[in-house]
């Protein structure tokens, strides 16, 4: 029983070893991008105080500010650090907040994916048989048709019964909901395989002798084994998952008007940029791709860094 | 006689799914426009289908099916185009990042595509059109310019103003695809070049662009058509906020439009031609398949 | 034919071979696979190279003709073949000297041949990137080669992809494709591994009949000794990077003295009788990664002594035979007390 424990317990000493941190300090693009993150992050999360003023608060604009350029333009007003939008909306309060949604969307999508793909991955490849063949079809029928296309139909037709007035209210619920749906077999499959090649070792053998349940075998011993992967997944799906928002909310069926979004914001502000007023829409283009980018980055590097291959020569 | 019974039976799956997409597109329907479902059942709906009326638009109030196809051709000839400029451009860079891997030119153009893939369609699109539109003013930024029928078909790929206008639209969409497909064609070859038969042509001396040309680019040809059948949804994800963002009238802007108009019948038409569609597609694709298959397979197991 | 040959009729002379593979991880050092090979080849001449798998055989072919993977390289040494060094020639040269003077023959040739193409597209392939003839010149000679290696109705074959053929037609193929442009020497690595038993002989005589009737050196690669005794003058004996022995094929079969070639010859199992069980040599062959200051074979070797465990042999030289062993050589030979088993 201490073997198949010690086991499966071997892993979260991997996490922690020395090797993470050293590749990390080592690969500059990916710290200077963990960096970046981080500070996009923070800066998000504390974006109410942070930032100068609050972008749904009708009493703060004043619309005589309207349409100003960044301040370092002539035309510029040192108030407005990004410059102003149609409403007279700050850019930068509106970017801090748009973040920050991108972020607890993609967050809370994840997770949903997260814990959905993986309960389907280890049934599917523990148990075997119909369960396994169930789950890879509808595995299969998801992937043909790309999650955000998935999206896009679901939240479309969503909005086409409810009216633009009623789906607002739901809107912000339905896109972590839809988008956490849509993309969990990416991680089932993954963790199916890993199951299916655990499932054979020694340690999970071990572990059936002694009388575990299944749920124990599954969670305990072969789930920490299988967790490298998963993350590397997860972080990648982040991004997808902002950018997603960002495209629904862009075309009108993701984030209502009153909850910033960078993708609505840029939506909102093409027409803008035909009169060559530019900030409005692609000051968040820059902030999205400025997040999309550094979680990518750090993506890759976990991917290579947990790469049982890379993992030092064995002493 | 194989053929046959394998070409039958896809038929018949075929059918069936879109026997099934009709029931989803009747429900749709229903939620989204009450008043057409009351008078109208779930047999008669699928009756409709079968026989090719696909109901008409509220707001226009015009059929359905001709709606769409009068559309389609914009659609079709932006994917056409995108299509095209991605495997010209693809094929080349591909190439010169797999045969000099350390040259510095190789190494930034694999680094751009990192940024690529973080690059949101309507982020490339909007830049596209502030440059090439606001600032230079060579392009236009909407519609189609001006187009020539051949037969039903209305083409913009017959004028010079048509290809001005599917310009920015092509170029923006194709961007959004490129970075994968370089990765995965250049991933593709250095892997070839480890092989076994890549090294007996060498032994043999055989000159190297033979090499690139018939056991590199041939071997890569399978997991690319792969690939383009998976990003399929993609494309048409990504076609829709395209047509959105330069008011290209085709399908997927029609689609928005009666999302906006919460126009029942339009929208139930447009999930049975989707479904059509991705069935096409997918035929298409494994046919494609079929046809470089015997002998990839083969390649594939060393 | 003496072991040292007049420059003029020296087609291969490979000198001091070291080759070793980076290692991924800086603070390990890279480790020498082949070291220190040396032999010659004279025209004509049929050299067996005989060792057990992961003795450098394989690496020392790609190595000669310069095809290494891209984590080996070439340490030290130099590969003479018809009088250029092989290691000093640009990408450009050696792709003239590939298939048109050195030809190759690998060992299984489903997985070496390109399924993609037919016979008739490989060949030609080889044929064109070499001779600037048209298309029908090059099909006619590869018609030729492969009557030459006895492929019936060659005109249908040809027209045929790799995985319609049976193994020994594909292998004869690729012997018509190493012999298309007459090359003055062929490397054939395991040319019958991959076949039936049925087929080996038949494979390897017709090789050795091509190579003689056309002139052709052949340095023919095999574990299995038994199989290139009648295909070869002189043999070379392999073990763990390095050459222990060599000498003409006939006498070092009846008359071996390095105990590896002499553990060899008793494994065969010819030379076991019915009933009996067959001889294994004890142990395993080392990494190159495990060898130290000693002789290689020393911790299999059933006459292994004190010399042996202290510094690595050096080559004792004859006129009929080279061995790298301590037993024969003087200066380390052991002493009546050592010698007792």
């Amino acid at each position: 029983m201490n073997a198949a424990k010690y086991h499966g317990h071997h892993i979260w000493r991997r996490f922690r070893r020395q090797q993470l941190w050293l590749q990390l300090k080592a690969n500059k693009v990916a710290l200077i991008s963990s960096v970046i993150l981080l500070l996009l992050t923070v800066t998000a999360l504390l974006a109410p105080w942070l930032s100068p003023f609050d972008p749904s608060v009708l009493q703060q604009q004043n619309i005589m500010d309207a349409e100003l350029p960044p301040a370092w333009h002539e035309q510029g007003d040192s108030r407005f650090l990004l410059g102003t939008d149609g409403l007279g909306r700050d850019l930068l309060s509106s970017l801090l907040h748009g973040i920050r949604t991108s972020l607890w969307v993609g967050f809370w999508a994840v997770l949903l994916q997260l814990t959905l793909g993986t309960v389907l991955g280890l049934c599917a490849g523990y148990f075997g048989g119909w369960m396994d063949r169930l789950v890879m079809r509808l595995a299969d029928f998801q992937l043909t048709f790309s999650s955000l296309m998935l999206a896009i139909l679901v939240l479309a037709i969503t909005r086409a019964a409810m009216g633009a007035h009623d789906y607002h209210v739901w809107s912000p619920w339905l896109l972590i909901l839809v988008l956490g749906l849509a993309d969990w077999p990416q991680y089932a499959r993954t963790l199916r395989a890993s199951v299916l090649a655990e499932k054979h070792k020694d340690y999970v053998a071990a572990a059936q002798v002694l009388g575990y349940r299944s749920r124990h075998i599954m969670v305990m011993q072969i789930l920490p084994n299988t967790l490298s992967p998963l993350l590397v997944i997860a972080t990648l799906q982040v991004a997808h998952v902002i950018l997603a928002e960002a495209a629904l909310s862009f075309l009108g069926i993701g984030m209502p008007y009153g909850n910033p979004s960078l993708g609505g914001m840029m939506g909102s502000g093409f027409e803008y940029m035909l009169s060559g007023l530019w900030w409005i829409a692609l000051m968040p283009g820059i902030a999205l791709v400025l997040l999309l980018l550094s979680i990518n980055l750090v993506a890759d590097w976990l991917r290579d860094a947990l790469d049982p291959k890379n993992i030092g020569p064995q002493q | 006689m194989n053929n046959v019974a394998s070409v039958l039976s896809r038929l018949i799956t075929s059918a069936l799914i879109i026997i099934l997409v009709a029931m989803v597109s009747y429900w749709v329907l229903g939620l989204i426009s009450p008043d057409e479902t009351r008078n109208l059942n779930l047999a008669q709906y699928l009756l409709q289908v079968v026989s090719g009326d696909l109901g008409q638009s509220q707001f226009y109030h015009q059929a359905n099916l001709q709606l769409v196809l009068q559309v389609l051709p914009a659609t079709f000839e932006l994917v056409l185009v995108t299509s095209l400029l991605v495997v010209l451009v693809v094929i080349p860079l591909g190439l010169f990042t797999a045969i000099a891997p350390q040259h510095k030119l190789a190494r930034s153009i694999m680094a751009v595509s990192l940024i690529g893939i973080s690059l949101p369609v309507f982020l490339t699109g909007s830049i596209m059109v502030y440059f090439f539109a606001v600032e230079l003013n060579w392009l236009p930024t909407f519609g189609r310019g001006t187009t020539v029928p051949i037969g039903s078909w209305q083409s913009g790929l017959l004028t010079v103003s048509g290809w001005q206008h599917i310009m920015l639209p092509a170029a923006t969409l194709s961007l959004a695809l490129l970075p994968l497909f370089l990765r995965l064609l250049r991933a593709e070859l250095l892997q070839v070049m480890q092989s076994n038969p890549v090294r007996l042509a060498q032994a043999m001396g055989i000159t190297p662009w033979r090499i690139w040309l018939f056991y590199g680019l041939r071997n890569a040809t399978l997991p690319m058509i792969t690939m383009a059948g998976l990003q399929f949804g993609t494309l048409m994800a990504y076609t829709i906020v395209a047509e959105s963002l330069f008011q290209w009238p085709g399908a997927g802007s029609l689609f928005m439009q009666a999302i906006n108009r919460s126009d029942g019948p339009l929208v139930s038409a447009h999930l049975i031609l989707v479904a059509i569609m991705f069935l096409s597609v997918s035929a298409i694709a494994d046919l494609a398949y079929g046809l470089f298959n015997p002998h990839l397979a083969a390649w594939r197991r060393q | 034919m003496s072991l040292h040959l007049k420059p003029s009729t020296r087609l291969l002379s490979v000198r001091d071979l070291h080759v070793n593979f980076t290692s991924r991880w800086p603070q390990e050092p890279n480790i020498d696979v082949l070291r220190g090979v040396s032999f010659q080849l004279e025209r004509g001449e049929r050299l067996a190279l005989v060792g057990e798998s992961g003795a450098g055989k394989s690496l020392l072919a790609t190595s000669i003709i310069q095809l290494l993977d891209s984590s080996a390289r070439i340490r030290q040494g130099s590969v003479h073949f018809e009088g250029q060094d092989l290691t000093q020639l640009s990408s450009k040269q050696l792709r003239q000297v590939r298939g048109h003077r050195i030809g190759m023959v690998f060992q299984d040739p489903m997985t070496n041949l390109n399924p993609n193409l037919t016979l008739e597209q490989q060949l030609l392939q080889c044929i064109l990137s070499h001779r600037n003839i048209s298309r029908a010149e090059a099909r006619l000679v590869a018609l030729h080669k492969l009557r030459q290696v006895h492929i019936p109705a060659p005109e249908t074959r040809m027209r045929q992809y790799p995985h319609q053929l049976s193994a020994g037609q594909l292998q004869r193929a690729t012997i018509a494709m190493a012999l298309a442009l007459e090359p003055a020497l062929i490397i054939a690595d395991e040319p019958t591994s991959a076949l039936d038993v049925t087929m080996q002989a038949e494979i390897i005589s017709l090789l050795t009949h091509l190579c003689h009737n056309n002139g052709v050196a052949l340095l023919l690669i095999s574990h299995d000794l038994s199989l290139v005794a009648h295909a070869s003058d002189r043999c070379l004996i392999m073990y763990a990077g390095q050459i222990v022995e060599q000498g003409h094929t006939k006498s070092l079969i009846n008359d071996a003295q390095h105990p590896y070639t002499q553990s060899l010859i008793r494994a065969l199992p010819q030379m076991s009788e019915p009933g009996q069980s067959l001889y294994q040599i004890p142990g395993q062959m080392p990494f190159a990664q495990e060898l130290g200051n000693q002789c290689a074979f020393a911790n299999r070797c059933e006459h292994a002594y004190a010399a042996c465990w202290n510094q690595p042999p050096a080559r004792t030289v004859t006129l009929e035979r080279e061995v790298s062993c301590h037993l024969v050589n003087p200066a380390t030979a052991p002493t009546p007390a050592e010698s007792e088993p």
